[in-house]
């Protein structure tokens, strides 16, 4: 008798590690603050941060199977668009934005650049319905998903259920988006004792707290509110940004705060990518033209002489995050090369 | 001229029977008193935080969201197990602000079921399409945050007990009242507010 009951916590022992085997801790450093995304309502498992990876890099999420998340938000550029300044979606529609860096995604708390979504789950809705983004309607991905033998295993291993929906789409799509985070720069190196700063980098990093952690706040390198960004308006794009949401003309011109994290992979630079170097950034805020406007709205106005910018842009690349870029599991899945073979 | 009645019934709540049942009669065209075509093609929106107050003034929940399609006789019918005397009947028009901004929601709250932008987070609470003198008009009506929060709590006071209580949303009244001030509304607005409002003080019990 006693021998079965061990028999059966043995086995019940086991089932239960089994099941805990796909569970995943979220893991960032000391450094930063409490994530604002809440995981209880999604808590990370490795079977939907894979089945999130697959998504992500799947065509199968737009009209004609042209372009994935990853068309825009590629690994190498931060999960930005190189060298684009406006996003391309079907059919080479162009869009009216620049895309934007995917990484430390759980410390937003608003997404696109005129923070018009509220929450990462809900974000993937927008360019799946997009005219000039993905041009799809989350019904027909649904659809898509259900009726695709491959996803529907890889529904099953992830929620023990294969029947797909648009909850499950969009929180797994939000799995793997947060798996990316970037903390591995020389920065993170000197913050946690790891390593230091040269003479130009400490400079410019004194510099950067006097000009710019003000919106570009420390350790994100954003506070992620909405701001002026006082570059003169694009008049083929008539982007007002916030504004056009709020309907307020308070939030005329307002745009999402960008991390300065990764800016050596992610040019172009504003939300409409019309900076391609961080130098003409640099110059644009320093311009006097700029510094009026800020007069006027009573900030504080940005000072920098030639060998200061030299200096800052040194400590801005400290913020490079090689690992990040590189890292092996946020790479595209090859099981989806053999799956678009069958 | 011919007489045509466009109602849509809410619900009509069973109490014996112990569910609370939806029923639409809705015709597809009526003639207007100009002789022209009016038609519905699209009619859904949310209820939720669906609450039966008692005569002692205790509440029993019938539903906590509920998407109401009246394409769909199934979405006319919300099962509850209140079998005593009631008061009044409490609901909101719309999904509230908290769950507006707390991500991904499966079942009625599926943004496969239609009813949420894309470009922008939020639920639509309200959608009425159709044609009107050969006029195409379209409202959604949501908006989660000030000043665009355009969920509306609705009381209405039961007069006599019944087995079946139905809440009635006269379309005619949207039609006739709501369409003319603006005949497309697909943002949440002040415009789309006041029209919440008004949709809301349009439901009564039959």
């Amino acid at each position: 008798m006693k021998k079965n009951v061990i028999a059966l916590l043995v086995i019940i022992f086991f089932l239960l590690s089994f099941r805990q085997v796909s569970k995943e801790v979220f893991e960032f450093p000391d450094l930063f603050p409490t994530p604002t995304y809440d995981f209880k309502n999604n808590p990370l498992d490795s079977n939907k941060i894979e089945l999130g990876r697959l998504l992500f890099y799947d065509a199968i999420l737009s009209k004609d199977n042209s372009i994935s998340c990853s068309t825009c938000h590629s690994r190498f550029n931060a999960f930005a668009h190189n060298d684009h300044n406006l996003s391309h979606g079907i059919n080479d529609k162009i869009g009216t934005r620049n895309a934007p860096v995917l990484f430390n995604l759980a410390w937003q708390p608003t997404f696109m650049w005129d923070g018009a979504v509220n929450h990462l789950d809900m974000q993937a809705l927008a360019p799946i319905s997009s005219a000039t983004e993905m041009g799809e309607d989350i019904v027909n991905v649904v659809d898509k998903l259900q009726n695709d033998p491959f996803y529907r295993n890889k529904f099953y291993t992830a929620y023990n259920d294969s029947i797909v929906t648009g909850e499950k789409v969009l929180k797994v799509l939000s799995q793997f988006q947060l798996t990316l985070v970037s903390a591995n720069s020389i920065y993170d190196r000197v913050k946690s004792g790891e390593g230091e700063f040269n003479d130009q980098e400490l400079k410019g990093y004194k510099l950067f707290q006097e000009n710019c952690n003000t919106c570009h706040q420390e350790p994100l390198f954003s506070t992620y509110e909405l701001a002026q960004n006082f570059i003169a308006i694009d008049s083929n794009l008539n982007d007002y940004g916030r504004g056009v949401i709020s309907k307020s003309s308070d939030d005329s011109l307002l745009f999402k705060i960008p991390s300065l994290r990764n800016l050596e992979y992610s040019f172009p630079y504003m939300h409409d990518g019309r900076y391609f170097e961080l130098n003409t950034v640099l110059n644009h805020y320093t311009s006097k033209e700029t510094k009026l406007k800020f007069k006027k709205e009573g900030l504080k106005k940005v000072n920098l002489s030639e060998d200061d910018k030299v200096d800052l842009i040194a400590f801005l690349l400290t913020l490079n995050d090689k690992e990040f870029v590189f890292n092996e599991k946020h790479r595209f899945p090859r099981e989806l090369l053999i799956k678009w073979k069958e | 001229m011919r007489v045509f009645f466009v109602f849509f019934f809410l619900g009509s709540l069973k109490l014996t029977a112990q569910y609370v049942t939806f029923t639409a009669e809705l015709g597809d065209s009526t003639t207007l008193v100009l002789g022209d075509s009016k038609r519905i093609s699209k009619l859904t929106f949310y209820v939720s935080d669906v609450q039966l107050e008692t005569m002692n003034g205790e509440f029993v929940e019938v539903a906590a969201y509920h998407l109401i399609d009246f394409k769909d006789s199934n979405s006319l019918k919300i099962e509850t197990d209140n079998e005593r005397e009631i008061k009044s009947i409490h609901f909101k028009l719309g999904i509230d602000s908290t769950t507006n901004v707390s991500g991904a929601y499966g079942g009625v709250l599926d943004p496969t079921k239609g009813m949420y932008w894309s470009w922008q987070s939020g639920y639509i609470n309200f959608k009425i399409e159709g044609v009107v003198q050969r006029e195409k008009y379209i409202l959604h009506l949501g908006g989660y945050s000030y000043p665009f929060k355009s969920v509306q709590q609705i009381i209405l006071p039961v007069k006599t007990q019944s087995d079946e209580f139905r809440i009635t949303l006269p379309v005619d009244e949207i039609i006739e009242k709501l369409i003319p001030i603006d005949n497309t509304i697909m943002s949440p607005s002040l415009k789309a507010v006041e029209m919440s409002k008004s949709v809301s003080s349009f439901f009564y019990l039959k």
